[in-house]
This record gives C-alpha cells, sequence and structure tokens, in this order.
C-alpha cells in the first residue's frame, strides 16, 4: 500500500507541473497528490487505530494532514528563502513525500518482523487466533488496515453523497447566478487622465495653455447631456455641453487657458454635473520662482508623465536648487494671494 | 473497533451497527433517495430566499428556514436512527455538511464578500503574485502573521491554475466536511457508539458559526476543522495503553497543531485550553492524566512560541475583544450605560429574534442534563472517558457566561466568536443524553425523537439568528455601512481606475467600506484609522480650522499618497454603525455622523488633488509640499 500512495503522489506531482494552465487536468493530479501525501503521513506516524465508530477516521486523517501538508511546505520554503511557486512547492513535496514514505516503508517493515517474530514464538495450533495478529493485541500495537472490501464499501459512503452535493449544488448555484438580478445603482465619474493622472504638485501653466487629459465613465446610466465646465479661481471660464453615452469611457482634453503670473495658487476645476476633478496651477513667468512642474515639459509626452517633471519620492525637484532669493520672492509672492 | 478506544459503558463493535444483514441496501437507497429529494428542495428554497431577499420581497427568511430544515431534519434522523449502519451514517453526515455549505456557497459564489474575506483574499492573491508569506495586510493587520490559510489556498491556486477564489472555495468546503466529521470521530473518542458520534456531530452544527462565519474565507474556518481533529487525536493519545499508539496519536496531535499555530491565533488558543481542561479533569478524576498534560504543555509551547517570535502583536490585537468587555461589563453590573440592545433595527422576523433568546435556555437545558446523566453514569464508566466527558462539560459550560458578554459592545463579537468552540463541549457532552432519550422508546418515530428534532430546528435558527446579521446571511440592494453591500459598482470602478493609472501598493486613508474594496480588488494598503492613527480626524476637522500637525506629520512620514471620501457618510448612517472602527470617537445617535462640509472641505485645500470625482466617491491625492500655500480664487 505505502508503494502504490508513493507512486500516486509521484505522478501527481510530475504531472502538475505540465498540466499547468489546465485546471482540468492540474486539479485531479493536485488532489491525488495532496491526499496520497496525506496517507503516508498516516502510514508515517505509527500507532493510529483502525475505523472509529463513524469509518472516517483514516480518511479524514489523511485528507486533514495532505491540506495541511501544503502550508507547512510554503513556511519551510520561506524560512529558506524560497518563493512559493509552483517548482519549489513541487520539490519540498516530493522531498516530503519520500521522507514519508521512507518511514511508513521502514515502520511496515519492522512490524512485519515483529509479526513473524510472535509467529515463531508460538505454535501456530497452540494460538487461538491463526492469522495475523489483530491491531492492540499488544500494547504496541500498529495500525489494523481494514480488507479491501471495506475500502471500496467505505469510499462508495464518501463519494455517493459528494456525487449527489456537487450535483444539486451545482445546479443550484448555476441557476442562481443565471437568474436576473435588480439593476445596479448607476455612476458618472470623471478623472485625471494620461499625464494628468500623475499630478502630484502644483502645475505651472505655460503663457500658451495646457491641454489636460480627463476620462469620463458612465456606468448603469441612460445616455444625457451634461455641461461640461472648467472653473479657474472658482469661476467658471468655459463651458459647452457634452453628451455622455450610456455605459461608455471617453477620453477628452481640456484646454486651460493661461493663468496670471503672480505666483498665486489658482484651483482649476473640470466638471461633468456634478463630478469634478482638479488640481492647482500657477501662472507661467518669464522665469518660474520655485522651479516647479511646468505644462510645458507635460505637454512633451501625452499620457506619459515626462521623467524630468517627476518628483523623486514625493518631493518636488526644484525645490532646494532655487536661490534663496528667489525663494524668498517667492514666498513673498504667496503671502498676497 | 480497537481496544484503545472501547469503553465501557456502551457495547459497540468493530464499527459496525448491529441489524438485520438481509435487506441492508434498504436503508442506505431510502435515505439516498430521501435525502437527494429534500436536498433538492432545499436548495432550491434557499435559492428562492435570496432571489426574495435581492428584490427586496418578503418571506426570505421563512423560505431560507424551509430550505434549510426540509434537508437538515430529515438528515439528523438517518444519522441518528437506530438501524443505520455505519457507513450510512458517515454519508449523511458528508452530505450534511455539504448541504449546510450550501447558504454561504450562494450567497457569494463569484468572490469575496464578509468584511475578514477580503482581506483573507486579497492576501492569498499577494502570495500568489509575489510568492512571499508575512506580508503586512491592510485590513486586518494580524493575519499576515498567521498564513497557514493563505498558503494552502495560494499553493493550490498556483499549481493548479484555478483562481484564489476557487481554490479557496475547495478548500473552505473540505475543511466545512472535516470539522463535521471531526466532531463525530472525537466523540467517537469517547463513547464508540456511532449514534452519539452522529449526534455530536449534528448538535455542533446547530451552533452559530457553522452556517456562515465558519464557512467564510477566514483563518478560523479552516483552523477550527483542523482543531476537532487535533483533539481527537489528543484524546486518543490519551485513551492509548501502549507506547507505540501514544507516541502515533501524540505525533498526529504535535503536527496538526503545528499547523493550527501557523493558521489561526484564537484556535490556537483554545486548543491548548482544552487540552489544559482535558488534563485538570484527569488529574482530578484520577485518571491517567501524564499524557494530557504532556500535550498541553507541547501546545502551549507551540503557541507561545509562536506569538513570541512570530507575531508578538497577537496579543494587542485581541485584547479589546475580551479585556475592553469585561471592562464593559463590570460597568453594565456597576449600573452604568453603554449596553447593546439585542436585535435594534433588526430585520430579522420576531420568531428569529425570540428562538435566539430561546436557544440558549434550550442549551442549558440540555447541558444540565447531560450533567446529571454524567454523574448518575460516572461509577460505570470508565476513567479517562469520564474525565474527558467532564472536559467537555465544564468546556460546554462556558458557552453561558459567554452569552451575556453579547450584551456589551466590545464583548459581542468576542463572545460570537467563542460560541463555536464552547459549543463543542455541549455537542459532545449532550449527545449521550440525547441517544439515552431516544432509546427511551423502541418506536422508529418517538414522541422524545419528534422533541428533539423540533429543539434542533429551534436552537439551529436562533443560534443562526444571534450570530449573524440579515446583511451578511441574506443579499440586497447596495446598503451604505454594511461590509456585505459595499461593493458598488462605483466604488468597484475607483478602486480599478486606481490600480490601472497608478499601480498597486499605494498608502491611502479610507473608511471601512471603501477600505475593503481598496484594499482587496483595488490592492491597495488602505488604513481606516485606530486610536494612535486617528485618521478619522481629517474627515472629522470643521471647515476652515487646521488639520492636526501631528496627524498629517504622520501621514508624510510614513508616505500615504491618497485620501478617499465616501460622501455618503454626510447623507446615511452606516448599516453596521461604524464609519472607520469599532472606537472611533463619532457619535451615532442615528443621525450620520459628518456635515457635507466636512467633507467638501477638501476640494479647497492646496495640498489635496482631486484626481477622481464619483456621484459619491472622491479619490484625493496628498501634496504635503503644499501645506499652508494659499490659494487664489477669481482668476483674472
Amino acid at each position: 500500500m505505502t508503494y502504490r500512495l508513493l507512486l500516486v503522489a509521484y505522478v501527481g506531482l510530475a504531472g502538475v507541473l505540465p498540466a499547468g494552465g489546465r485546471p482540468w487536468l492540474a486539479v485531479p493530479l493536485c488532489l491525488a497528490a495532496t491526499l496520497a501525501t496525506g496517507a503516508l503521513w498516516t502510514r508515517a506516524l505509527s500507532g493510529i487505530a483502525a475505523e472509529a465508530p463513524i469509518p472516517a477516521v483514516r480518511g479524514g486523517l489523511a485528507a486533514v494532514a495532505g491540506l495541511i501538508t501544503w502550508p507547512l511546505i510554503a513556511l519551510i520554503l520561506h524560512a529558506a528563502g524560497q518563493p512559493v511557486r509552483p517548482i519549489p512547492l513541487v520539490i519540498g513535496c516530493a522531498v516530503l513525500v519520500t521522507l514519508l514514505g521512507a518511514a511508513a516503508i521502514l515502520r511496515d517493515r519492522r512490524r512485519s518482523a515483529r509479526r513473524a517474530a510472535a509467529k515463531a514464538g508460538l505454535p501456530t495450533q497452540r494460538r487461538h487466533d491463526p492469522g495475523p495478529l489483530p491491531a492492540e493485541s499488544s500494547p504496541d500495537h500498529d495500525i489494523d488496515f481494514p480488507p479491501p472490501r471495506r475500502y471500496v464499501r467505505t469510499t462508495a459512503a464518501v463519494t455517493i453523497p459528494v456525487v449527489l452535493a456537487v450535483s444539486v449544488g451545482g445546479v443550484t448555484v448555476r441557476g442562481y447566478l443565471n437568474a436576473s438580478r435588480p439593476a445596479e445603482p448607476g455612476y458618472l465619474s470623471i478623472a485625471l487622465n494620461g499625464w494628468a493622472a500623475a499630478i502630484d504638485t502644483p502645475v505651472t501653466v505655460p503663457a500658451r495653455g495646457l491641454v489636460v487629459p480627463v476620462r469620463v465613465s458612465s456606468a448603469g446610466l441612460g445616455t444625457t447631456t451634461l455641461p461640461l465646465r472648467l472653473r479657474v479661481g472658482g469661476r467658471v471660464v468655459a463651458s459647452r455641453p457634452m453628451t455622455v453615452n450610456a455605459d461608455s469611457v471617453r477620453s477628452l482634453t481640456v484646454y486651460v487657458p493661461a493663468l496670471p503670473a503672480d505666483g498665486c495658487l489658482h484651483p482649476v476645476d473640470i466638471s461633468v454635473g456634478d463630478t469634478s476633478t482638479g488640481f492647482y496651477a500657477r501662472g507661467h513667468a518669464g522665469s518660474d520662482p520655485v522651479g516647479r512642474t511646468t505644462a510645458g515639459a507635460a505637454l512633451t509626452g501625452p499620457g506619459v508623465r515626462p521623467r524630468a517633471a517627476r518628483a523623486p519620492e514625493g518631493r518636488d525637484p526644484g525645490v532646494g536648487r532655487a536661490p534663496a532669493k528667489r525663494r524668498v520672492a517667492a514666498a513673498a509672492e504667496r503671502a498676497a494671494c | 473497533m480497537s481496544a484503545a478506544t472501547t469503553s465501557p459503558m456502551i457495547e459497540q463493535q468493530d464499527g459496525r451497527d448491529p441489524g438485520p444483514a438481509p435487506r441492508a441496501w434498504t436503508g442506505p437507497v431510502a435515505a439516498g433517495i430521501a435525502l437527494t429529494i429534500t436536498g433538492a428542495a432545499g436548495a432550491t428554497a434557499l435559492a428562492v430566499a435570496y432571489r426574495q431577499a435581492e428584490w427586496g420581497q418578503d418571506g426570505a427568511f421563512t423560505w431560507f428556514w424551509a430550505g434549510m430544515l426540509v434537508f437538515s431534519l430529515p438528515a439528523a434522523y438517518w444519522a441518528v436512527r437506530r438501524d443505520s449502519s455505519a457507513r450510512l451514517r458517515l454519508a449523511v453526515l458528508i452530505g450534511y455538511a455539504c448541504f449546510t455549505y450550501l447558504p454561504k456557497l450562494l450567497r457569494n459564489p463569484a468572490g469575496p464578500l464578509y468584511h475578514d474575506e477580503y482581506a483573507h483574499w486579497g492576501q492569498s492573491q499577494d502570495i500568489v503574485l509575489d510568492g512571499v508569506l508575512f506580508q503586512q495586510n491592510p485590513i486586518i493587520r494580524v493575519i499576515g502573521d498567521y498564513p497557514g490559510l493563505h498558503a494552502t489556498v495560494a499553493s493550490l491556486a498556483t499549481l493548479t491554475g484555478v483562481t484564489v477564489w476557487h481554490a479557496a472555495l475547495f478548500v473552505l468546503i473540505l475543511a466545512h466536511v472535516l470539522l463535521t466529521l471531526g466532531v463525530a470521530v472525537l466523540a467517537g473518542q469517547l463513547w464508540p457508539d456511532p449514534r452519539i458520534a452522529a449526534a455530536a456531530a449534528i448538535v455542533y452544527s446547530l451552533n452559530s458559526s457553522f452556517l456562515y462565519f465558519d464557512t467564510q474565507f477566514g483563518y478560523e474556518s479552516l483552523a477550527i476543522g483542523v482543531m476537532v481533529w487535533a483533539l481527537a487525536a489528543a484524546l486518543g493519545a490519551v485513551r492509548s495503553t501502549g507506547t507505540r499508539a501514544r507516541a502515533g496519536w501524540s505525533a498526529v496531535m504535535l503536527l496538526l497543531t503545528v499547523a493550527i499555530t501557523a493558521t489561526h491565533h484564537l484556535t490556537a488558543l483554545w486548543l491548548t485550553g482544552m487540552l489544559g481542561l482535558v488534563a485538570i479533569a484527569c488529574t482530578v478524576l484520577k485518571a491517567p492524566a501524564r499524557t494530557a498534560w504532556v500535550l498541553t504543555a507541547l501546545a502551549g509551547v507551540s503557541v507561545a512560541t509562536w506569538m513570541a517570535a512570530v507575531s508578538p502583536r497577537t496579543g494587542s490585537y485581541l485584547e479589546p475583544y475580551l479585556g475592553r468587555a469585561l471592562g464593559q461589563f463590570s460597568g453594565l453590573a456597576g449600573g452604568s450605560s453603554g449596553s447593546r440592545t439585542l436585535f435594534s433595527q433588526s430585520v430579522a422576523p420576531w420568531w428569529e429574534q425570540y428562538a435566539a433568546f430561546a436557544a440558549p435556555g434550550a442549551a442549558l437545558i440540555a447541558t444540565a442534563g447531560a450533567a446529571v446523566l454524567w454523574w448518575r453514569r460516572r461509577s460505570v464508566t470508565d476513567p479517562v472517558t469520564r474525565a474527558c466527558s467532564g472536559a467537555m462539560l465544564l468546556l460546554g459550560a462556558l458557552y453561558f457566561p459567554a452569552t451575556l458578554l453579547i450584551l456589551t459592545p466590545s464583548g459581542a463579537e468576542g463572545a460570537r466568536r467563542s460560541w463555536a468552540f464552547s459549543y463543542l463541549g455541549i455537542a459532545v457532552a449532550t449527545a449521550p443524553l440525547i441517544i439515552a432519550l431516544l432509546e427511551r422508546s423502541r418506536r422508529r418515530i418517538s414522541g422524545s425523537g419528534a422533541l428533539l428534532l423540533a429543539a434542533c430546528a429551534l436552537v439551529m435558527v436562533g443560534n443562526t439568528a444571534a450570530g449573524m446579521n440579515p446583511s451578511y446571511r441574506f443579499p440586497g440592494p447596495p446598503v451604505f455601512g454594511a461590509d456585505t453591500r459595499a461593493a458598488t459598482p462605483e466604488l468597484l470602478a475607483a478602486s480599478d481606475w486606481l490600480r490601472e493609472t497608478h499601480g498597486r501598493g499605494a498608502r491611502l486613508v479610507a473608511d471601512r467600506y471603501s477600505g475593503l474594496i481598496f484594499g482587496s480588488y483595488g490592492e491597495q494598503e488602505p488604513t481606516t484609522g485606530s486610536e494612535s492613527f486617528p485618521t478619522y480626524d481629517l474627515y472629522l476637522a470643521k471647515p476652515g480650522r487646521p488639520m492636526p500637525p501631528a496627524l498629517l506629520a504622520q501621514l508624510r512620514d510614513w508616505r500615504f499618497e491618497y485620501l478617499v471620501v465616501d460622501r455618503r457618510m454626510a447623507e446615511q448612517v452606516p448599516e453596521i454603525k461604524i464609519y472607520f472602527e469599532t472606537n472611533e470617537p463619532i457619535p451615532h445617535d442615528g443621525r450620520p455622523g459628518f456635515t457635507r462640509a466636512q467633507l467638501t472641505k477638501f476640494d479647497t485645500l492646496p495640498w489635496l488633488i482631486k484626481v477622481y470625482d464619483g456621484p459619491h466617491i472622491a479619490i484625493y491625492r496628498f501634496d504635503f509640499d503644499s501645506l499652508g500655500q494659499r490659494i487664489r480664487m477669481g482668476a483674472r
């Protein structure tokens, strides 16, 4: 039996890797390997009794032991600095199966030797039971494995309810999932898009203005026409109607005109109906007072934030480079805002 | 039957029941046909119940319990019926376990839904993606230290190519079946009567966590099944007379204990406590106690080592559930306010609520009866059975003080979570009483049998109602402030947008419900605040007033990138009365805890860039460099 379990475990493990990506093949192989490994645990650990009132002890223990094999292997892999990936898992399980198999075979041989010695020590005609020694006949008993017919009946007792449950449950779940459902609440959202999605600091709007990409999404709502508005400093500077189709995602750009070069932060707000997105911006003076992100740089790569403009770890690249005088001037300008 | 597990109390024989050998197949065939028909009817009724709830129609609770009981009661009958064979009982218990998983399976067959499920699903997903254990979890911080379930699910998913959710379903259903069988095996270690074993499994299935909590994608769902088998192995070791058998059972127990320790803190602690109870009972009742003490010590060392070396924060995580609850309980005893009102504003029908109050009473009567039976049989029972069943009685007795903790806000959760463990004692201790009552009548369906089935139905209904909110049990339209109905299309779209445009792993501040979605589907790292990191103060700050500088410094130092605002917090009261976390300093007086101005003030703060907006959800990006800057309104 131990050899058969070893064979099942090895075949299952060997087949799992090539079967990767094909669950219909990989699942039964993996389950077979898991159960065989669990059964090897119960064989390697001595003294597990035969069937209890509910004939589920050995099968249940094998299932439990097989199940916990995977986290134990994963923990060992972690301790060894290996990732929890298919190849390390299979190798780890194969090593474990080999060790368990060796222990089980050793135990089987010892048990056979003890039984042989017991038989040899007592003439057969003087023994009450001429067959193999029953389990628990001595204080140091071992596993008493039931005859194959009882295996078959126990297997049927496990398999039949599982098959029936999977059939009934599968049909019920499928029917439930395919049934009609109440409509979920719809939404309309707006988000900064492309390079603008990466804005993490005030933007400097160049003299020629700035093109800002935005994304408008609609789901679960009908087609509707809403005002698309651009506000700068709270004032509407541009507005036009925009039709938002049902269940659509639309990318568009909004032109932000040049801002006064007063060094102040101006809130820029882009809205569709009641939803809005936005950022803070400054007007472009001939010389950037603090070297903030410029729209000119931003426009060089639509959809991708220029590397030069990206501040490492959230800090502004210009801060610290600007001369002290300019920073003082900028601070003074801000104080005037 | 092995001699090591036989008890002189009841004569039983080699796993087979006495009965007429000819026509032995009629019982299994009749049971198979009957239970298949009732199972199909029950499953259909459950689906109807959920559809009624989804569409907001009346009758969901009635359909649900009709579906549950139409299968459960016949299954209980076949499991404890005198003429059923051992294998028929096994088959019935497996079918029963599979059926009792169906309510949870139908609740969310396609993905996580419960609060903890989001955390465990995300944790397993991270292992599949990165191949690394012990990653920090943003939703429940301690679960990263207990990777047993996540490693199991991730290993199966990565080996077979199925999704994490489907691998989890397989593990959870298997664990549920093993839990049911494990209780029977555990009872079988004490009383080698298959009827008692089956009765114990059925009684255990009546506990409040069986249908929903211990079937969810959570670490307890796997750990508790393994724990029951570890306890059965421990009892096997305690009973064994031979060294080899004792060593074998002990080795199995130790293996399972290590797995439990790496899977769930509370289960590992309960296992150690249960072993301690067995050891104490063996000592007091003069049964061989050395093995029990050794196993208790081994389990204790395993748990203590893990908690000291791997997860030292477990204590601080668990402390509020017990320490604060005891404080509140003593406050209640002293007459102070602060108690909970049970079923306050619950949509559960009156009969469910009454059953919830009656269920502990029924359990008390049963436990008292079991104690009387234990006392009357103490002289004819072998010492180990007497001691171990006494330990189970003590374990079951813990259920009753825990029911009182349900009256305290902090203790309610801990009380509910303890019932799955203490009910194990009730189940194992009362099973002999049930069979003794059934034995009094020789009729196939006796009055006491019908009464017991009715009591089972009452306790199952009541315990389930007491253990889980209706919003967890039934589907329905999206509701603000309900974990199970948090995943609105808008919120899912917002979390998808953030992941697609900004990648995984960004730290963000959010409320409880947004945090669930952003931390799981969104693959971000949300925080929902705590006493030491009160991020909810951002939301609570009055418009025009400065934010707490210490909090801003913390957010900046810890590299938080985003703030998520759900404006429904200013319009509605959360269904479970939590905005961020259980101990938040936000009044719950039936009115929304925030004003609209508190939540829209972020639109005018220059250190917050509004990168995304929807009807309710807005995402802001922190720009701490712009703190203190002033903005100019009215351009040009």
